[in-house]
């Protein structure tokens, strides 16, 4: 463990003090707009960050660090078995958990500037390898800013800060060590289909966001994402004695929302938004089948 | 332009859990359409999160302050002990806050519903984080300081035990729209802490 620490914890000092300094003299991409007002270069470089085919297979070591807590984890994306896998080193005990890779047609960068605004401007060196730094500002308060290093040659975000509308710092990942592996993505399938799935339904939803899936089990919920920010909403019924409420916690960039509406639903909303975004889903989502 | 009353009253009934179909339609409509409408929606937020006990924050333009923040991240070292306290203190008044409940009515409505509750490290009650000086209130406090104090323990143990029993599949399920697809799943708690 001290061999992964100790590059790392070395790089944090470094990073924080020459995070303001290369971010205040940096000048931001001047390439030819693109027809959405981007320029070519930053609809590149957002296209290969949405779209998680492009990017490479590799295996290395991460830093998640939110509140009091810091983890480092051992990751592995393999693009040729479709699979990736992750094991939590400061966890006694911890199994690997492994997900399938699954294929989405991702928003495009154009898409996604009426909700958000883009710079691209020089990064910094980031597990030994140059980055590009793309700042991800908001235009409203219904999602989440980030800062990323991007990995120069692949695109990969190598280390990403994620912060509330209102500035707060939630969260910040960065690589300790990466190791590009020589596998390319192979075509991959969608994620499964919901045939069994009933009516489950929003009333609305807040501007950007789209249902991309939905499931009944455990019980039945809903995905909804605006092409960065994403958010699970599952619907159960409230107990008759428990009384209309809402309750909060945060894990880093993570919101579980819970409410107990008075229609006798109570429902949880678990993603990468702010609260008055859960607050919204949570309201909007139907009941009834 | 003035924000119209009818969207005002409607995003306070939302915030209240008293919204009918046409209050939600309203306020939608609204937040998607009208930036006044989304300053005010977020200005009820900032208000509740002062009468919670928290700071109220300036009202800024949130773009601005995200890059202002994401380019003067400060050093971390004092800000987890800060979020410890902050922690340790919600959870004083959660965990008093439910002994209350289980005393009052040992069929608690949280015991009604699948899984059970178990601590989640590093998930902290986000209401009382808002920048407030933390204070551990004694038990009586937790309850009559705040009649509804009772009711928001529970939700935060609740969506404690929805973040564990949930976790793990959000992460499956959302990792193809995510920016890293392994990010969600390193997230997840630990089950056993």
């Amino acid at each position: 463990m001290n061999s992964v620490l100790r590059p790392v914890l070395r790089w944090i000092p470094v990073g924080l003090l020459s995070f303001s300094a290369i971010t205040g003299l940096a000048t931001p991409s001047t390439q030819l707009p693109s027809s959405c007002g981007l320029s070519e270069e930053l609809v590149a470089v957002v296209g290969r960050l949405v779209s998680s085919e492009m990017t490479p297979g590799y295996r290395g070591t991460l830093l998640l660090e939110y509140g009091a807590d810091r983890e480092f984890i051992a990751v592995n994306v393999d693009q040729t078995a479709g699979l990736a896998g992750l094991q939590h080193l400061n966890r006694t005990g911890a199994q690997r958990q492994e997900l399938a890779l699954t294929s989405v047609t991702p928003r495009t960068a154009c898409d996604l500037t009426r909700y958000y605004t883009f710079q691209l401007q020089p990064g910094r060196i980031v597990a030994g390898r140059a980055t590009h730094r793309l700042q991800v500002a908001p235009r409203d308060t219904l999602r989440l800013g980030y800062m990323m290093d991007l990995d120069a040659e692949t695109g990969l975000p190598l280390r990403v800060v994620t912060a509330h509308p209102e500035g707060q710092v939630l969260e910040r990942y960065e690589f300790a060590d990466i190791e590009l592996l020589d596998s390319t993505a192979m075509p991959r399938s969608a994620p499964p289909a919901n045939a069994a799935v009933g009516q489950l339904g929003f009333r609305g939803l807040p501007p950007g966001f789209v249902m991309v899936r939905q499931g009944d089990d455990p019980v039945r919920h809903a995905v909804v994402s605006d092409g960065l920010s994403v958010a699970s909403v599952y619907v159960e019924p409230k107990p008759p004695a428990l009384p209309v409420g809402e309750g909060v916690v945060w894990r880093g960039a993570s919101l579980t929302y819970t409410r107990g509406r008075g229609d006798g639903a109570l429902v949880t909303v678990l993603g990468e938004v702010p609260v008055s975004t859960a607050r919204l889903l949570a309201e909007a989502i139907g009941q009834r089948r | 332009m003035a924000l119209a009353e009818t969207i005002r009253e409607a995003m306070s009934a939302v915030m209240d859990g008293e919204a009918s179909e046409m209050d939600l339609a309203r306020v939608l409509r609204a937040v998607d359409e009208d930036p006044e409408a989304r300053r005010y929606w977020q200005r009820l937020h900032q208000s509740r999160a002062g009468l919670k006990g928290g700071l109220p924050v300036d009202d800024i333009d949130v773009s601005q302050a995200v890059r202002t923040q994401l380019n003067s991240v400060r050093p971390r070292r004092l800000a987890p002990l800060t979020s410890l306290a902050v922690a340790a203190s919600v959870t004083l008044a959660v965990v008093f806050g439910g002994q209350l409940v289980e005393q009052a009515d040992v069929a608690s409505p949280v015991n009604q519903l699948p899984g059970m509750v178990m601590p989640v490290r590093g998930a902290a009650p986000v209401q009382a984080s808002f920048g407030a000086t933390p204070t551990a209130p004694t038990r009586q406090q937790a309850v009559s300081a705040n009649p509804n104090a009772v009711a928001q323990g529970i939700y935060e143990q609740l969506a404690k035990e929805r973040l564990r029993r949930f976790g793990e599949q959000h992460a499956q399920e959302t990792s193809p729209y995510q920016t890293s697809v392994l990010l969600p799943l390193a997230r997840v708690p630990d089950l056993d802490p």
